[in-house]
């Protein structure tokens, strides 16, 4: 049984072009053009019932339009999604009240002048939470995102990674089986988003909720998701376990060796040096050269130490949003 | 000079930038219209047949909108915000700012405001002698500055309290009470009379209107202290300037 | 019921912020109050010239003026903390996105998630207006009346509603609009006779723009009673306010979410 299935959506937007110049500006005004700009095209994936799933991509891949189509903000041009057994879309109360959107681009959403308990006990009442599992779950909630000294403090007087704590227990007061987070530590210090990943680790290991996770922060996916959504474009390019990814995205490892004795000269031909620092340096070999490479520098260089690596998922990443796959 | 080149600048560029926003000048437009506006159909319904009550209450929908002014958004919100920390490092009076926002958001509301203004001359048929307009010119000149230099000083507030809207609400119905919109001062109770033509609310707002009308008789005095209340307020406005960014600079913001 | 509670939680919790700037509450009381005293100044000044302003008296106008000021009171507390800055809070800076979100109708959430209870004090003002207004009128309204006046102040708050989810349901074709502040200017003109307006402008402000139904309206029921047109006609105007109100946030809702239109 899924928690969210999604098949073949796809969503078109269509935005007013609007060119440069006071005489275009008033020619829009009578005649309005419009550009087609297709966020998401035939996207389909499941998601079991308490998986943590990483939806990555570049900026514009259609990640928070695919976030926004599976809580319901927005209607698609085709396709269906279903969370809980409800089409996101409809916002039946019963769905609403298992599944929380939390965007780090704006935690807090409501009244910014009440304080963060006032907003949790607007909450209690309009979720409809018991008296007893209010308590508990507010208890927990405040141990767990440290909110203690914050409860009776203003929400717009709260810093960015207070507002993320204070958005993250207003959300999960409630107990959605389903969380979507769209960038949960964007814009936050290291120690405020080390924090926000620790307790989301905490949460999720603890709740068994079904998680959706996009982001920019390789440590937000690599701490939390075991599998990867990769978006580009509006289409799904990767989708599978975290450790897979650059082993079917980079066609390269790579290779550290220290040499004492080496110098440029030694490489030319065999591996592309990338960096070198001191007596170490840094190549890139194509992933079926691995065993040959490593064999011809064994065999011609005096080698301290050597080691074989993966290439990190942030320059996979980078590469691929550049270059494509 | 060094000043009228930077005000010039705060104008144009303010005025550029309320471009985009056509909708909200109109809006400003008709919210500083319909006061006067009310105070037309109220008088004439209270005085039928009298033009000069007509001609009075049309002349000061224009003197509302060119005078109008926003400090407590333009300035105070500053205060709140913070950014007039950046601005109090900036090698120019910080009064420039504000000023030249004033003075844009005056064109604006004047060109979208006198059409209307025109338009409502030509249907309620208020008709003027042109010696009165230009008589009643130098007196509009420093009724803008009047009414400027006064919402100023109440936006100055904004150093001590954060109820500025509340304050120039405040200041705004002295204007309204003893400005000449809710009566024209000839028709204010007796003791009343007196206060209006001493306070400074009238020189901001219904003398100008007054003396196109052909209202006022011998205003000249009323506009020596109008020119008095404008020296009044701005070393009002100095010593409250002063003292606010004393405050500001101790407490921080 | 559940909404009942839900704007009874969202109002107490803005009534207790509020209350604990206590110099605040007493600030805004002593505004509201030299406000409602400039006005009602104005009125004395108009009837020291004339005996009736466009056929109504001063009783009555005193109550117009009253009615006037609490259901202004009405739109400060509730309306203006609410859908005023709807482009820009909730279309762009996408607070309406929080609201979609929520388990409860996005139209009450949207108009009832904040309150700026000080404000209240303007509706207590108005209504002590309107009893001292109906005290010095020559015929002492009876319970009937005030009953008709109760009725149809209810409906004026519910017309003013709709207008203001009207204006701000602009937004979801252009986000930039944000006209609830001309709403606020047109509103002033409420505060005195429909009857003073020339034959169109009244039209305008009885078919178009309800502003007719708003003030006018109760008090002619109160100072002037036994009028069943007048009942029902303010009534069908506010049915209709509120029906466009909830046709267009509908339409405007499923253009926002990319459900047609």
């Amino acid at each position: 049984m899924n928690a969210v299935s999604v098949d073949g959506l796809s969503m078109t937007y269509r935005v007013p072009v609007r060119e440069a110049g006071l005489k275009a500006a008033f020619r829009s005004l009578v005649h309005r053009r419009y550009r087609e700009v297709q966020a998401v095209r035939d996207l389909s994936f499941e998601i079991p019932h308490g998986q943590v799933v990483g939806l990555l991509g570049p900026n514009g891949a259609g990640k928070t339009t695919a976030m926004k189509l599976m809580s319901g903000l927005l209607h698609p041009t085709a396709g269906s999604v279903d969370v809980l057994g409800f089409t996101p879309w409809q916002r039946r109360t019963p769905f609403l009240k298992q599944i929380a959107l939390v965007r780090g681009s704006r935690p807090t959403g409501g009244a910014q002048e009440l304080t963060v308990l006032d907003s949790l006990q607007y909450q209690r009442v309009l979720y409809g939470i018991p008296d007893t599992d209010y308590h508990a779950g507010l208890d927990e909630l405040i141990g767990l995102l440290g909110l203690g000294p914050l409860l009776h403090r203003q929400l717009r007087a709260l810093s960015l990674g207070q507002k993320m704590r204070a958005g993250l227990a207003l959300s999960l007061l409630y107990r959605p089986k389903v969380l979507f987070l769209d960038e949960p530590t964007l814009g936050l210090d290291v120690s405020a988003a080390t924090a926000v990943r620790r307790f989301l680790a905490e949460y999720t290991g603890q709740s068994g909720a079904t998680v959706v996770l996009t982001s920019h922060y390789m440590a937000d996916v690599e701490s939390l998701c075991r599998r990867l959504i990769l978006v580009d474009h509006g289409r799904v390019q990767y989708d599978g376990p975290l450790e897979r990814l650059s082993a079917q995205l980079s066609p390269y490892k790579l290779l550290r060796i220290s040499a004492p004795a080496a110098t440029k000269e030694n490489f030319e031909g065999v591996a592309e040096a990338v960096a070198t620092h001191g007596v170490s340096w840094e190549l890139r070999v194509p992933r079926d050269d691995i065993a040959r490479v490593t064999a011809h520098l064994l065999t011609t260089l005096d080698v301290i130490d050597l080691a074989v690596e993966e290439p990190s998922l942030e320059t996979v990443l980078d590469r691929v949003y550049r270059e494509g796959l | 000079m060094r000043t009228s080149r930077l005000i010039a600048l705060a104008v144009r560029n303010q005025f550029l930038e309320w471009a985009g926003t056509w909708w909200f000048t109109v809006s400003l437009v008709v919210n500083y219209a319909v006061g006067p506006l009310i105070g037309l159909v109220v008088w004439s319904a209270v005085l039928p047949g009298d033009e000069v009550i007509v001609r009075y209450f049309v002349a000061l929908t224009a003197v509302h909108l060119l005078t109008a002014s926003f400090e407590d958004y333009t300035f105070a919100e500053s205060v709140y915000d913070g950014t007039v920390g950046h601005q109090l490092l900036e090698p120019q009076p910080v009064v420039l700012g504000p000023a030249g926002a004033n003075l844009a958001i005056r064109l604006w509301l004047g060109l979208f405001g006198l059409p209307l203004t025109v338009t409502v001359a030509l249907v309620t048929g208020a008709s003027y002698r042109w010696q009165a307009v230009l008589l009643a010119l130098p007196s509009l000149v420093l009724a803008a500055l009047l009414r400027f230099l006064w919402t100023w000083l109440l936006a100055l507030t904004a150093f001590w309290t954060e109820r500025v809207h509340a304050i120039v609400g405040f200041g705004n119905i002295l204007v309204f009470v003893f400005g000449g919109i809710a009566a024209p001062l000839g028709d204010l109770p007796g003791s009343w009379q007196t206060a209006a033509a001493l306070l400074p609310f009238h020189a901001m707002l219904g003398l100008p209107a007054g003396i196109a009308a052909g209202m006022l008789s011998g205003s000249g005095t009323a506009v020596a202290l109008q020119a008095g209340w404008c020296v009044v307020l701005t070393a009002g406005a100095m010593a409250v300037w002063r003292s606010g960014v004393r405050r500001y600079t101790a407490v921080g913001a | 019921m559940k909404l009942l509670k839900l704007f009874a939680t969202s109002f107490s919790l803005s009534l207790r912020q509020a209350l604990t700037f206590r110099a605040n509450l007493v600030f805004d009381a002593v505004l509201s109050g030299v406000a409602l005293a400039s006005t009602i100044a104005t009125v004395l000044i108009i009837f020291s010239r004339t005996g009736r302003l466009a056929g109504w008296t001063q009783p009555e106008v005193l109550v117009l003026i009253g009615t006037f000021e609490l259901l202004s009171g009405v739109k400060t507390t509730f309306v203006d903390p609410n859908l005023a800055g709807f482009p820009t809070r909730g279309v762009r800076q996408g607070q309406l996105d929080h609201h979609l979100l929520q388990p409860a109708p996005s139209m009450f959430l949207v108009s009832f998630a904040t309150a700026a209870p000080l404000a209240g004090v303007q509706i207590l003002l108005g209504f002590a207006v309107v009893l001292a207004g109906a005290g010095t009128s020559a015929h002492h309204p009876g319970a009937g009346a005030f009953g008709a006046w109760a009725l149809l102040v209810l409906a004026a708050t519910l017309t003013t509603w709709a207008v203001g989810i009207l204006f701000a349901s602009l937004a979801f074709w252009a986000p930039r609009l944000d006209l609830h502040s001309l709403f606020g200017s047109v509103w002033q003109l409420a505060r005195y006779p429909a009857d003073l307006y020339a034959r169109p402008l009244r039209r305008l402000f009885t078919y178009v723009l309800p502003l007719a139904v708003i003030a006018s309206a109760p008090t002619r029921a109160l100072a002037r009673p036994g009028s069943p047109a007048l009942l029902l006609g303010a009534l069908a105007t506010t049915a209709a306010a509120v029906l466009a109100a909830t046709v267009v946030w509908r339409a405007g809702l499923r253009r926002y979410t990319g459900a047609g239109g």
